[in-house]
């Protein structure tokens, strides 16, 4: 290590006049927003849970829809005698049920406009 | 900086309503030291320039990442050699150089109009370019820094042991170059 050791460990490169002062100014006003930055980041948990949750509740939607036209069938295939008035029974379920699915698929037509993803029920 | 000034800077870097003020002291602080370590490893004063805003702009952005588990300036340093070594490889990549090319950095040296040291300084900074980069790194913390070794271990993430075999292979071969240069 000995030719080392006698080298000159003076630093032999240089910089512009004043670089170090110009340089601290001018990197402070390069500065990314601290507001914008955080705008970006920031995504309410409600934001990023309800498409999953508006697809979740449409395919519920459908189950609930098929199983009472389902749950119709089934009683009649048992073979049960049905009088007249369980038979208006069932038919008014349905029929209610039917609105209330009417009124679901609305509500989520409405939400899925709002998150963006209305072209699922356009199809 | 002591440990005290140190925690104190760092909670007013993570404190919203103190971090510019912070962040001000914080690069008169540190951007001469930060720059030299740069500046050695692309040659260039414009591209350290650069590679330093590019540093510090890391640094604004990643502050809220900073857990405090290593000192300040070991994290800046960190930053700094990895901006400064991704400069190099995109410059190579956009001149389709290839990473042993010696010559690439050599011409880097010769064109340096801010380098104003003697003949022998000159020899001795081509010799370091020979060397390969984490090489060069460690050469230029050891010899022209005086950097101790468990500090470099930390920056560089490489164990003491192999930081001191790396830099004792570095002298071996500068030493060389120079006795068949001269």
């Amino acid at each position: 290590m000995s030719g080392l050791d006698e080298m000159n460990k003076k630093n032999p490169f240089n910089v512009p006049e004043n670089y170090f002062e110009k340089f601290n100014a001018e990197i402070m006003s390069r500065l990314p927003d601290e507001n914008n930055t955080e705008k970006r980041n920031v995504t309410p948990l409600w934001k990023k849970i309800l498409p999953i949750s508006a697809v979740a509740a449409a395919f519920v939607g459908v189950l609930v829809t098929v199983g009472f036209f389902n749950n119709k069938t089934i009683q009649k295939d048992k073979g049960f005698a049905e009088s007249e008035s369980s038979a208006n029974e069932t038919m008014m379920a349905t029929t209610s049920s039917a609105s209330e699915a009417d009124d679901f698929y609305l509500f989520l037509q409405d939400e899925a406009r709002n998150t963006s993803y209305y072209e699922t029920f356009a199809e | 900086m002591s440990g005290f000034d140190e925690k104190i800077l760092i909670a007013n870097l993570q404190n919203k309503a103190t971090r510019r003020s912070a962040f001000e002291k914080l690069v008169q602080e540190y951007s001469e030291k930060l720059y030299w370590q740069i500046r050695k490893i692309v040659m260039n004063h414009d591209d350290a320039n650069d590679v330093l805003q590019n540093t510090f702009i890391k640094v604004w952005t990643n502050l809220e990442n900073f857990r405090g588990e290593s000192k300040l300036q070991t994290w800046f340093y960190k930053i700094a050699i990895n901006e400064a070594i991704s400069f190099l490889n995109k410059q190579r990549q956009h001149q389709n150089i290839p990473i042993d090319d010696d010559s690439f950095m050599q011409n880097k040296l010769e064109s340096d109009v801010y380098f104003d040291g003697d003949e022998a300084q000159k020899k001795l900074q081509q010799a370091v370019l020979t060397l390969p980069e984490k090489q060069r790194i460690v050469f230029n913390m050891k010899y022209f820094d005086e950097m101790k070794y468990e500090e470099m271990s930390e920056i560089l993430d490489t164990s003491v042991g192999a930081l001191k075999a790396s830099y004792h292979h570095a002298v071996k071969k500068i030493e060389d170059f120079l006795s068949t240069s001269n």
